[in-house]
């Protein structure tokens, strides 16, 4: 190879190797802050790719599956504005073994609509843990835990339906 | 697949317009060059991006499966370099020329087969060791639970079977039609690897950056494949409505056969090149010929000429006028426009002599110092040596014609006669050092030729050969 295009292609791709890695870079800190409740209803670009964080194990508090109802503030009966829809705020469900992993979820509710899931669990192997985000993303598109399925996670798509219809359900959410 | 080097200073104005052709050339080859090398960058830097460094590569029991996908990454990528050298791209042809963009798509062969299969056996360790079972439990449960996985083997299977029957052919010469179902074999593999890529293979998912690129890379590609290997060639063919004027002898066994058709001159075929014949007559019509020109095209009539060595030869003989013709091409940079200097020096033998006949008829071939040698065992086997001589007469271009059986135990590619006589290259043609020197021959004395050349200084760069070993 001449020298020019030996220099081109070697510089070129460095620096495609480094926008990736300043891109994965930025990923790792909107990670840290994805258990803030995201910005209702939008489709959350920078959630799309969150992979790293959401496949850690929660940590073991929350973890526990015991305490699945306690999160929920039993709905407080709204006074005339509120229809039916359940209160604001977070509620955790049940954690669903399947064959490949466990996924344990909280949604977070404001304004009757769901505007963010946690991960509390979402172990899976063979690198099925980056079906979370994108699923995450599925939920909140559709308010409700019928989700189109992920073609190659049908299975992890099956359980984190699951898993969000049971913290739904400690919330009374019917959509 | 280099096209190379030193820059010599252009002296007259035809001069500088070689050197500037040349010039833009070596550009196109830079830049092919560097899009094959960035397209490996970009496909690694999506999966950086991705977060794969972080995920894959900060905990040992990930890093197979890491390494693995990167394997995998590298390897689809350069599957699609390949496919697209032998897309018969016009671009590829016109800078590297076609022979060149085959071989290395020979070369890349066992590369990309050894890429797929370190990113199976890769990441059915990755996958084993986080799954708690032994690959072959691994590639069991594969196949059972993961849509798209079994095609995905089944691939591999096939891209197998492709690797183990190319050697096989390399060293038999199997028929050609055995050639192309192994060829049809390959492309059923890379089909059927491609679903789980983007349904398993989550690097692929939904939403991504990666698999926009992806998408458009196979895309890109059997696009280039279904217009510059089937629609081209079929709407040409349709276009030319090329069919068999004449077939003539030559000489006892060769013979040229001349087609016309419409609008031939928009074929901007040049002298030297060759197209793939398909003559539609019984026993031909099934084995596309490669064959060189015989005479420049003059926008009314084609002509090859043949010499009887294979059976598909020997049928051409019973060619009859008015044979239709189907034909993929014109292919190749055994032309006028691969030289870099004015000076030219043609070498050629026996049969090879057809296309530096057509080549030193090229109207674009002028002003030049011409020197052309011909080589034959006897006198009858310098096949078109009369037509040949009149072109040198009117192109005012040197000739040699070495007549003769090669001298015993020396390992030369020239007649006895004349290298007992003293003659070598450099006293056959004494410029030859600033010359672009085209050889076309059967193999191993084109090899001898192009030894001779490099040895009287002739760069690398200025060496053109096109081989005649069928």
């Amino acid at each position: 190879m001449r020298a020019r295009a030996a220099f081109l292609a070697g510089a070129g791709s460095a620096a495609l190797l480094a926008i990736g890695w300043n891109a994965s870079l930025s990923l790792a800190t909107t990670n840290t802050t994805n258990s803030v409740p995201a910005a209702a209803g939008t489709s959350g670009v920078a959630t799309t790719k969150s992979s790293s964080a959401a496949s850690t194990p929660a940590p073991s508090a929350s973890a526990a599956p015991s305490d699945s109802a306690s999160a929920a503030p039993a709905p407080a009966p709204a006074p005339a504005p509120a229809p039916a829809g359940p209160a604001d705020g977070t509620y955790q469900g049940q954690a669903i073994d399947y064959q490949f992993g466990t996924v344990q979820v909280s949604v977070v509710i404001a304004g009757g609509q769901i505007t963010d899931v946690q991960n509390n669990i979402a172990q899976a192997t063979r690198g099925r843990d980056q079906a979370f985000p994108l699923l995450l993303n599925e939920v909140l598109q559709a308010q409700s835990a019928h989700i189109s399925n992920l073609s190659g996670a049908t299975y992890t798509t099956r359980a984190y339906e699951q898993a969000v219809q049971s913290a739904l359900d400690a919330a009374g959410f019917t959509g | 697949m280099t096209v190379n080097r030193d820059i010599a200073p252009a002296q007259t104005p035809e001069g500088a317009r070689i050197q500037r052709r040349y010039k833009w050339r070596l550009r196109r080859a830079d830049m092919l060059t560097v899009i094959v090398y960035l397209s490996v960058a970009a496909a690694l830097a999506l999966f950086v991006a991705d977060g794969g460094i972080q995920k894959y590569f900060t905990s040992w029991t990930q890093v197979p499966t890491g390494l693995g996908i990167v394997a995998g990454l590298v390897g689809s990528d350069l599957m699609l370099v390949m496919l697209l050298l032998s897309a018969r791209l016009p671009v590829i042809d016109r800078t590297f020329g076609h022979d060149a963009a085959l071989a290395t798509h020979r070369k890349l062969g066992k590369p990309v087969f050894y890429w797929i299969i370190a990113h199976m056996v890769l990441l059915l360790i990755g996958y084993g060791i986080l799954d708690g079972v032994n690959i072959v439990a691994e590639a069991v449960s594969l196949w059972n639970t993961v849509p798209d996985m079994w095609m995905a083997f089944v691939g591999t299977a096939a891209l197998i079977a492709v690797v183990v029957t190319s050697l096989v052919i390399v060293r038999r010469k199997l028929a050609y039609q055995f050639w192309l179902a192994v060829h049809f074999l390959a492309y059923a593999a890379v089909l059927a690897a491609l679903p789980h890529q983007f349904s398993t293979g989550m690097m692929f998912a939904d939403g991504t950056w990666a698999r926009w690129y992806w998408a458009a890379l196979y895309v890109g590609t059997l696009a280039a494949i279904t217009i510059f290997r089937f629609i081209l060639p079929v709407a040409k063919s349709l276009r030319h409505q090329l069919r068999v004027l004449d077939v003539v002898v030559e000489a006892p066994g060769v013979m040229s056969v001349v087609m016309s058709g419409r609008n031939l001159d928009r074929l901007r075929a040049r002298g030297g090149q060759f197209f793939n014949w398909r003559f539609w007559s019984p026993g031909l019509i099934l084995d596309p010929h490669p064959f060189s020109l015989s005479a420049a095209p003059d926008g009314r009539t084609l002509r090859i000429t043949v010499r009887d060595l294979g059976k598909g030869s020997a049928r051409l003989l019973n060619l009859r006028p008015g044979t239709r013709v189907s034909f993929e091409g014109p292919y190749g940079l055994f032309t006028e426009t691969a030289r870099t200097t004015e000076k030219v020096v043609l070498i050629g033998a026996g049969i090879g002599i057809t296309p530096i006949r057509a080549l030193l008829e090229d109207a674009h071939l002028r002003n030049a110092d011409i020197s052309v040698v011909l080589r034959g065992g006897s006198d009858e086997e310098v096949y078109l040596w009369q037509e040949t001589y009149d072109l040198c007469v009117a192109k005012d271009a040197w000739l040699r014609v070495l007549v003769g059986h090669r001298p015993h135990g020396v390992d030369t590619w020239m007649s006895a006669e004349a290298y007992n006589a003293g003659e070598r290259l450099s006293t056959l043609v004494p410029f030859i050092q600033d010359a672009d020197v085209f050889v076309c021959g059967p193999d191993p004395w084109t090899d001898l030729v192009v030894r001779d050349a490099r040895h009287a200084g002739v760069p690398a760069h200025r060496i053109h050969v096109e081989r005649f070993d069928f």
